[in-house]
């Protein structure tokens, strides 16, 4: 997935997207904010572990929910 | 100048990006721009293209960058005789002019083009659209008209002023614009994303962005014109992007380019004065907002008289 096209930065407790094609802006959750900056430093699954430790969510779901998310993502770099 | 056209963001972005230029205003006393970041204001009835040439030959001026709709077309018509005196001038022939100052004829052109653009019509009060649609009255701005009784007293307003309205069909979506310059074959531009817009249509809130479908529709659009110099061409984009109007001059935003890395502006001085453009990268910073504000522009008493009585203030002389 190619990544460029976005514009990420991380304000307090949570990050946005800025999509420098369409001028879109994304606010995002805080575990989706760690799950993104995960994707940019290529190192996603170290992501995913700090939020299996620090949050009360069930790996499953979790996985479930990075797959929904690199689905949007793939779909607004892809427009 | 006007605080409504760009004159006063040309102006400053070229005080930014070419420090050592003087900066020549022509226009009248009331006009904000006549105040600001210039070095000389001279008073000028509009389209005195003879008094502009005379004054500007005496004061060793030697490019122009006209920033008013009217002004390019009669600019562009007179094209020679800035020639004649040594006056540079980006300009595209008054036929092309035309293409993109009279918005009947650029519907036609983009038609002629199979360039997407909402149908637009002169305006006439048999006119039996669908609701919303828009009214647009050259330098009057442009006006969603919601009830065909709004659009007759618009229509009547735009009359008054010695317009003649279109209308042009509504279309959902979200509105991009992109201002550029056209030169020698190549077009560079500065695309936004408008967040906000006035009820006159002016953007009073946007984001640069940059996106190159759109890129290469524009330079395709502008170049098949034959367009020279400063433009700006309005989109709104639903899946595919629809051109919705061009106008003939840098856009009143065209200053957010100074922050975003790419000073049109500046740019078009360094052509008119035959320097390479210092900018080796067309490429800018994506994701710089701008929100337009009024402006106070202060000023003495005599500066406004001096106008009005002798015709012309020296800025600098003066030490403003």
């Amino acid at each position: 997935m190619n990544l460029n096209r976005i514009n990420y930065k991380r304000i307090g407790e949570r990050g946005y997207i800025f999509d420098t094609k369409t001028g879109y802006i994304y606010l995002l959750s805080e575990t989706s904010s760690i799950i993104v900056e995960g994707m940019l430093n290529n190192n996603l699954e170290g992501a995913i572990n700090r939020i299996l430790s620090e949050y009360d969510i069930d790996e499953d779901t979790l996985r479930k929910d990075v797959r929904e998310l690199c689905n949007s993502l793939e779909e607004i770099c892809g427009k | 100048m006007s605080e409504k056209a760009p004159g006063l963001s040309v102006a400053r972005s070229i005080k930014v990006g070419c420090p050592d230029m003087h900066i020549v205003a022509f226009g009248e006393p009331m006009q904000a721009g006549m105040y600001i970041d210039v070095d000389a204001s001279y008073v000028v009835a509009p389209y005195d293209i003879d008094a502009i040439v005379k004054i500007a030959s005496a004061k060793g001026v030697r490019a122009i960058i006209p920033n008013m709709d009217d002004d390019v077309e009669a600019f562009a018509e007179s094209k020679e005789v800035f020639s004649d005196y040594g006056i540079n001038l980006l300009i595209s022939d008054s036929n092309i002019v035309r293409i993109a100052n009279d918005k009947l004829e650029t519907y036609q052109y983009a038609s002629s083009k199979s360039v997407s653009m909402p149908e637009t019509v002169r305006y006439s009060e048999e006119l039996d659209w669908e609701l919303p649609y828009f009214l647009k009255g050259g330098s009057r701005g442009v006006f969603r008209v919601r009830t065909r009784e709004e659009a007759f007293v618009i229509a009547q307003y735009l009359k008054q002023m010695g317009e003649r309205p279109i209308a042009q069909k509504n279309l959902n979506g979200e509105p991009y614009s992109v201002a550029g310059i056209a030169y020698d074959g190549d077009v560079v531009a500065l695309m936004i994303k408008k967040l906000r817009i006035a009820e006159n249509g002016m953007t009073i809130f946007g984001v640069t962005i940059y996106d190159k479908d759109l890129l290469s529709i524009i330079k395709d659009f502008v170049l098949s014109i034959g367009w020279e110099g400063p433009f700006e061409v309005e989109f709104i984009k639903d899946n595919n992007y629809h051109l919705l109007e061009m106008n003939s001059r840098f856009p009143s935003w065209i200053d957010v380019g100074v922050s975003a890395g790419l000073n049109l502006p500046a740019m078009l001085v360094e052509i008119l004065f035959e320097q390479k453009p210092k900018i080796e990268s067309y490429i800018y910073r994506t994701g710089v907002t701008f929100i337009r504000f009024p402006m106070t522009a202060i000023s003495d008493i005599d500066k406004v008289v001096g106008m009005k009585v002798i015709g012309g203030v020296e800025w600098r002389r003066n030490n403003m």
